[in-house]
């Protein structure tokens, strides 16, 4: 990281071969808030490349600066520190003390609350952005009827937004969002207002759109499972800090750390300790037995203090005994049918775990059971459980 | 970590920068206040020779000892009287089943109807010991039962008048202040005291009026504050009386020949003096918005049931609205179409003489009608012009920013009008300004008088205004000025208007700076109400008051149409 700051003043950003150019490239951003005496850290240094046409998700805890670095991109906030550049043009440099104002760097962005202008008709809303580019009025007329019919508010342009939807507002600040062609658009957590149905709805019409007129995304989200659905690729964030970036499937199957394991799917967690290494994996000694799991061999050498983490979805439990890796003596405590699955909860060593399957109603509680743990599916990382 | 604090404040282009048109705005309208002040002060220590004896006069004739004694006796009592008759107000209308939501709405706004002035004369005209019009009425009652009087039984023009009247314009602060503490409460409060098995009374002597202590303690404060200031009440009533308070005795020293500035000085610094240590103690006994989070839940869960006493306490609330807007109205409408103000109305000669004659051919009466309403609207349009620009300019920028424009707007109300107005009249008459007898003098003291209001629902205004309606504009392309225009300032429109026509009604019918700054070459209304009154041109007064009232009342729609769109929309 050191290399990026002191190279990228100077030399352009050299495109990844084989991936798309860089629409935008954040470096070594610093956001500090509040007065020095009571300074809160919002953003501690964040690298970051958004490429042509890609949907990237910034998904993270409450708190943890999504939406400041949002902020920032989009120029309604000041970094402290770092560098922003947009289509390979620097927006913002601390060092140059170079600051673009937000209507001078042509992205797009559709907020959290919509923002939706409520002395205008809606058909005004979307003009807007068009109007402020002094683009004739017949071709905006046209614009902003195209994009209406694109979300399907053609009815509704008259309206004021007050009259509307929530799921109808989200749509024309969606439709504002897209009318002016932007080659990027930020998304602050565009759809947490929603119920359930609609957001499913939405989303899915979103994804479409943004395939289709292929802008880049920027979508803020603390729902992992949007996330997902969205995602080319996702950046996991903590405290400001990026935590991990990959395709939904890197982050799920090869998470780099406890914290990126844990908030994709609330993992079962145990403490243990490292024992030896066999084969590819870390044999672990812990209270429900040795389990054999997947880590980092650099830094995880026998006699490592480690938590290792299973998801529900990826183990499973049988009735009958049979030799095998990772197969451990279990008590069923309760099942709950959820609909598509059937969420267990069993005790084995002391720990209260829970096992996620589409079978297996049959058993009864108190049933003795061995629970199945493949290998490749159990992360070691050192140190102690969460409290 | 340092590295970043040391880049702080380097990159300070700014999205919301407070521009520096913002910043001499706001240093203009400091010197506004200031410079006066600080000529008064000047002008206080040079002429303290010729005051130390006219205060000693003043002090050897026991006038100066009456004078103290009477506005420390009409304030205090007064104030007392508009407490209990707001809390009762503000209790009935937000904690009982007889609320009528309209009371809260018209209350604040009924004393703008008639310009203050004129308010009083109506009463005037109702309560006159000999032809007052109330008095006429029970005097006839009187004498089908067989007593017989010549004059009375009421007689305005006594300390009861004065401090009847008086509280009578301090009830809707005390209401104001009293009944948002109470719709702040929360009623668990209330509900768990009866629960408990505390009967109404109980409850609400035990529990309601202790936990909005600092809501009363405020609206008195305010209450003393506001009659302190007070000038068109005891100038009528007062003068009739023969008893003067500070306000109405400040202005007879500069009325006097030659005028006894340096006295009036002493006087109007011993003014300021008390309302800025109510102020203070205002700040130490209500400790800032600590109270005003009582129970922070919107929702009523249940009102308390008054049974049988619903319908009368309805008749009481609203005939206490009905009867201190409506009551001097007519009284003054059947003096505007006598020739002479008589006790025995000649319903053969109603006219429209006196509306003629006050408004076309009589000079001075149409030369202030016209001067108020230019001036009003000159004031209304620049003071919100001004508090828009600096509060929307200001609503996302720094703290400090923002806590300097509220300082600056509220601090001319702080500072009683009669002082402003001797202050400007100091400042201006002098060179380089030679201002005295100018409708520009009068523009300045408006606009300092009103920034107060004007700050204030300029603020409310641009608060009510979401971050992110400013920020989509400016994601979308449009600049800040842009973004002003476009944006923020239709958003807060609604509540600019609804300012403008307070600051209009406000100022059309001042008299306590005018008093002191209008004269025969700038005639405004309220000073020559005044002075037709002192020369007894009753129906005259009357004509021109109630064309005011006529005026005023069309704005009182706008601004009760405007908040019905804010609470709507
Ligand atoms: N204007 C501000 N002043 C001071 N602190 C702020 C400000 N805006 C954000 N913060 C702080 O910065 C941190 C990051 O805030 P941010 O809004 O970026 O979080 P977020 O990830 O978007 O959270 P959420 O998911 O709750 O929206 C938070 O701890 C917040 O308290
Ligand atoms: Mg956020």
């Amino acid at each position: 990281m050191a290399e990026t700051i002191s190279t990228a003043a100077t030399a352009p950003p050299i495109a990844n071969p084989g991936a798309a150019a860089p629409k935008v490239t954040v470096r070594q951003l610093h956001k500090v808030y509040g007065p020095r005496a009571a300074a809160h850290v919002a953003l501690a240094g964040i690298d970051l490349t958004v490429r042509q046409g890609e949907f990237l998700v910034l998904l993270g805890p409450s708190g943890c600066g999504k939406t400041t670095l949002l902020r920032c991109i989009a120029g309604l906030e000041q970094p402290d520190l770092g560098e922003i550049e947009i289509d390979g043009d620097p927006v913002f440099a601390a060092k140059r003390r170079l600051y673009v104002p937000p209507e001078k760097r042509h992205l797009s962005m559709v907020f959290q609350s919509y923002a939706l202008w409520p002395h205008m008709r809606v058909a005004n809303n979307i003009a807007y952005p068009l109007r402020n580019r002094g683009i004739a009025a017949s071709l905006i007329a046209e614009r902003v009827n195209n994009v209406l019919r694109l979300v399907g508010l053609e009815a509704l342009a008259k309206n004021y937004p007050g009259e509307l939807s929530g799921g109808q507002q989200q749509r024309v600040a969606l439709a504002r969002a897209i009318v002016g062609e932007p080659g990027l658009i930020l998304f602050d957590e565009p759809l947490s207002n929603l119920d359930a149905r609609v957001r499913d709805h939405l989303r899915v019409q979103l994804l479409a759109l943004q395939k289709s007129l292929a802008f880049a995304a920027l979508y803020v989200t603390h729902d992992q499972a949007e996330a997902m659905a969205l995602a080319d690729r996702v950046v996991v964030m903590n405290q400001g800090n990026i935590a991990q970036i990959g395709t939904p499937t890197e982050l799920y199957h090869r998470p780099n750390s406890r914290f990126v394991a844990a908030f994709l799917g609330n993992p079962n967690e145990i403490e243990g300790s490292v024992i030896g290494i066999e084969g590819p994996y870390h044999r672990v000694r812990t209270r429900i037995g040795d389990v054999f799991a997947t880590g980092d061999r650099a830094t995880l050498q026998t006699g490592t203090a480690v938590t290792i983490l299973f998801r529900p979805e990826q183990c499973g439990l049988v009735a009958e005994e049979r030799a095998g890796p990772n197969r451990f003596a279990a008590r069923l405590v309760r099942s709950q049918f959820l609909g598509g699955s059937v969420e267990q909860v069993v005790e084995a060593g002391g720990y209260s775990l829970i096992v996620r399957t589409t079978s297996g109603w049959a058993n009864e509680p108190g049933a003795r059971l061995w629970l199945v743990i493949p290998p490749d599916h159990v992360f070691a990382f050192a140190g102690g459980a969460a409290t | 970590m340092i590295q970043s604090f040391a880049a702080r404040g380097t990159v300070r282009a700014g999205l919301h920068a407070v521009t520096p048109a913002i910043w001499a705005t706001l240093i203009l309208l400091v010197s506004l206040l200031a410079y006066p002040l600080v000529v008064a002060i000047v002008d206080l220590a040079r002429s303290s020779a010729g005051a130390a004896t006219d205060i000693d006069a003043a002090w050897a004739d026991g006038s100066l000892v009456a004078v103290m004694l009477n506005t420390a006796g009409v304030v205090v009592a007064a104030t007392l009287f508009a407490l209990i008759v707001g809390l009762g107000l503000a209790w009935v209308n937000e904690r009982t089943d007889a609320g009528l939501p309209i009371l809260g709405e018209l209350l604040p706004l009924a004393p703008l109807l008639m310009p203050p002035i004129a308010g009083v004369m109506g009463w005037c005209v109702l309560l006159d010991p000999s032809v007052g019009y109330i008095n006429l009425l029970v005097r006839n009652a009187l004498i089908i039962v067989g007593v017989e009087l010549s004059s009375g039984p009421l007689n305005i023009y006594s300390a009861t008048g004065l401090v009847s009247v008086t509280a009578l314009y301090l009830v809707p602060y005390t209401y104001l202040v009293v009944s948002a503490g109470l719709r702040r409460l929360d009623p668990g409060l209330e509900e768990a005291s009866r629960i408990a098995g505390a009967g109404l009374a109980r409850t609400l002597f035990r529990i309601t009026l202790p936990s909005i202590a600092p809501a009363i303690t405020a609206a008195a404060l305010l209450s003393v504050i506001g009659g302190l200031g007070l000038f068109s009440v005891p100038v009528v009533i007062g003068t009739g009386a023969r008893i003067d308070v500070l306000s109405v005795y400040i202005f007879r020293l500069i009325q006097n020949f030659p005028p006894q500035t340096g006295f009036a000085l002493v006087l109007a610094a011993g003014m300021v003096t008390v309302v800025q240590a109510v102020l203070i103690l205002q700040r130490v006994l209500v400790p800032g918005s600590r109270h005003a989070a009582i129970g922070g839940r919107g929702q009523r869960h249940s009102r308390i049931s008054l049974g049988r006493w619903r319908i009368a306490a309805r008749l009481i609330t609203s005939g206490y609205l009905g009867a201190t807007a409506i009551l001097p109205l007519i009284g003054l409408i059947v003096v505007s179409s006598q020739s002479f103000w008589t006790p025995r109305i000649n319903w053969r000669t109603l006219s429209l003489e006196q509306y003629r004659f006050v408004l076309f051919e009589n000079g001075p009466t149409s030369q202030a009608l016209i001067n108020s309403l230019v001036l009003a609207v000159v004031a209304a349009t620049a003071v919100m012009l001004i508090a828009g620009l600096v509060m929307i300019r200001t609503r996302f920028a720094s703290g400090l920013a923002r806590y300097i424009a509220n300082v600056v707007t509220s601090l001319p109300a702080t500072v009683p009008h009669t002082v402003i107005g001797l202050a400007m009249l100091l400042a201006f008459s002098l060179p380089p300004f030679r201002l005295y007898g100018s409708t520009a003098i009068l523009l300045l003291a408006y606009v300092v008088i009103a920034l107060p209001y004007a700050g204030q629902t300029a603020s409310t205004g641009a608060n009510a205004i979401g971050r992110e309606l400013g920020d989509a504009s400016r994601v979308f392309g449009a600049g800040s000025t842009r973004t002003f225009w476009r944006i923020l300032l239709p958003l807060a429109l609604p509540a600019l208007v609804a300012g403008w026509s307070i600051v209009f009604i406000h100022t059309a019918g001042e008299l306590t700076a005018s008093a002191l700054l209008s004269g025969t070459a700038n005639p405004v209304v309220g000073r020559i109400l005044m002075d037709l009154w002192n020369y007894g041109s009753f129906p005259q007064v009357a004509a021109l008051a109630l064309v005011m009232t006529a005026i005023n009342a069309v704005f009182i729609g706008i601004i009760l149409g405007v908040g019905r769109r804010i609470a709507a929309g």
